[in-house]
């Protein structure tokens, strides 16, 4: 064998040893960032629960910003890298590329992120504009740069993946069609490519606005192109979540798809369909036609759903035929009861399927609607949506994918064995909390995105709302405190496992 | 019970049915709850 490749003996993989490295370095500064954005997610989620009301609302707005950034950006696209390597390098038995773009890439997203927090920590006065960065508020130079050199740095590592994928097929690293999982590691990069795009196009006139080299940035342009690459950048996480879904049954249980057509129809679906979805955050802008609004709000957001209801019976579809064909044949559910749940990886799988489906994808659905956004839009409801689909669904597969990496990749034994049994509990029973409550909350009207809903800062304008909305904040509030358990734990079994797990 | 309905993925269907009977459930409980109809009675 090459001496750039080594075998796996667990998985039998052929595994491209430059890959691996990008693999390993993607993977943990993804954890970094979550511990980073966890530890800004507590101090949030404790000042929003009005009982407690920790940080004064400068400092609110920094950590909420940088929460966003560290979450929504950092912590999940640096891991969607390392998820695009491995499936691009590891699944097809094949080279990476050009592992220097691979670097490249880690160096520009790494320093966009550095200089984000960096910017953000050192003067929030000026630069806490929130993940939006909603023109015409206006940040320093530096904050847009760090933010268009992270996008930059995630788009040529998706253009790597592609190139990757380009040498497998000539090099006849595979036969037949590309492995389910592959596939749909490439709809999530296709989406990616436009979106990243977007977000340059939104990003770029906001930096030089910002430099003062042209004198005014649209605002309802913003907000049009913006929202292509905001909410759209979510549905690379959440294809990317469907892919390691179809992984995770694989290697939990043996699961495969039962009609790997249906599983790839689905997948087109996403590609065609989700990013029109984002259309309800423009739903009041003048700047699109109404029918368009309609369109994108109802049947576009439809067929996007469609292909999650699809997922959503394969994946758990696959789990039972594999558990069935292991014995467990007896009446609708043994399969259910004799699963493999002491396994995190398989109970963070179980818990991402339910968490994404039931909360975050359901109220996606309602909340994505016109008429019921123009109800909820703005209310800490929406927060709630989100926390459901991103925070539970992305994260939770992404922890349990960890559980399989860290022996096959980093080649180490997981520590704390039975700690990591009850980690996926902690952050999915938390973080489910914390999606409720403020789905609650946001019905009787709290907004998102402020400091202090009780006093407004003893603004004049003071409003009382309903005291029920402040009981869903607690509930809000106290699953915050099992999800930053959840996520501590995460970390320092990972952690743990670099530092002191056996050597395999 | 045929050797090939054994391994069909039953309780799965059985589970998309559940949760749809309780996605429709929910559904019309928040129409009702945003339209204020409980708060009239």
């Amino acid at each position: 064998m090459d001496k750039d490749f080594r075998k796996c003996p667990i998985t039998g993989f052929k595994i491209h040893l430059p890959a691996e490295t990008l693999i390993k370095i993607n993977g943990v500064t993804a954890i970094v960032a979550l511990l980073i954005g966890g530890i800004m997610a507590l101090l949030v989620a404790l000042t929003r629960w009005e009982t407690i009301h920790l940080l004064a609302p400068l400092d609110y707005y920094m950590f909420l910003t940088l929460h966003g950034w560290n979450m929504l950006g950092f912590w999940i696209i640096f891991f969607e890298v390392a998820i695009l390597y491995f499936a691009g390098a590891v699944m097809l038995n094949n080279r990476l590329a050009a592992p220097k773009f691979g670097w490249l890439a880690y160096v520009l997203m790494l320093a966009g992120a550095l200089i984000t927090n960096i910017t953000v920590l050192t003067n929030p006065a000026k630069n806490a504009i929130m993940f939006t960065s909603y023109v015409p508020l206006q940040a320093a130079p530096l904050y847009y740069l760090g933010v268009i050199l992270f996008a930059v740095g995630a788009l040529v590592a998706v253009l790597l993946f592609l190139a990757t994928l380009y040498i497998a097929k000539k090099e006849k690293t595979y036969e037949g069609s590309l492995p389910l999982v592959v596939f749909g590691a490439l709809a999530a990069a296709i989406i990616a490519v436009g979106t990243l795009l977007f977000g340059a196009v939104a990003l770029a006139p906001t930096l030089l606005w910002s430099l003062g080299l042209t004198p005014t940035w649209d605002a309802l342009s913003y907000r049009i192109i913006f929202w292509a690459f905001g909410h759209a950048s979510q549905q690379i996480n959440v294809t990317a979540m469907i892919a390691i879904w179809y992984l995770l049954a694989y290697l939990t249980v043996g699961g495969t798809t039962i009609n790997e057509k249906f599983s790839r129809i689905a997948f087109v679906l996403y590609i065609l369909f989700i990013n029109i979805a984002s259309a309800h955050h423009i739903l009041v802008d003048p700047g699109v036609t109404t029918a368009w609004k309609i369109w994108n709000t109802s049947y576009a957001m439809y067929a996007a759903v469609l292909a999650s209801l699809m997922h959503a019976f394969a994946v758990p579809g696959a789990i039972e035929v594999a558990l069935r064909k292991k014995g467990y044949t007896r009446g609708l559910f043994e399969w259910l009861w004799k699963a493999p749940w002491s396994n995190p990886a398989f109970s963070a799988l179980i818990l991402s399927i339910l968490t994404f489906g039931l909360l975050g994808g359901i109220t996606g659905v309602l909340a994505g609607t016109e008429q019921l956004n123009i109800r909820v839009h703005n209310t800490i409801s929406i927060t709630g949506h989100f926390h459901g689909t991103v925070a539970a669904g992305t994260t939770l597969a992404f922890m349990g994918i960890t559980y399989y990496v860290l022996p096959l990749i980093f080649r180490r034994e997981v520590v704390a064995k039975t700690l990591a049994v009850y980690q996926p509990w902690f952050f999915g029973i938390g973080i489910s909390m914390v999606s409720l409550g403020m789905m609650a909350a946001g019905l009787y009207g709290i907004p998102r995105r402020h400091a202090d809903v009780t006093g407004f800062g003893g603004a004049p304008f003071a409003f009382d709302f309903d005291p029920t909305g402040f009981l869903f904040i607690s509930i809000m509030g106290i699953g915050a405190l099992l999800a930053a358990i959840g996520g501590a734990l995460y970390c320092l079994i990972a952690v743990g496992t670099l530092l002191k797990g056996k050597k395999l | 019970m045929s050797e090939e309905e054994k391994f069909e993925p039953r309780g799965t269907l059985a589970l998309v049915f559940i949760f749809f009977t309780l996605f429709v459930l929910l559904y019309i409980l928040n129409w009702i709850w945003l339209s204020g109809v409980w708060e009239l009675s």
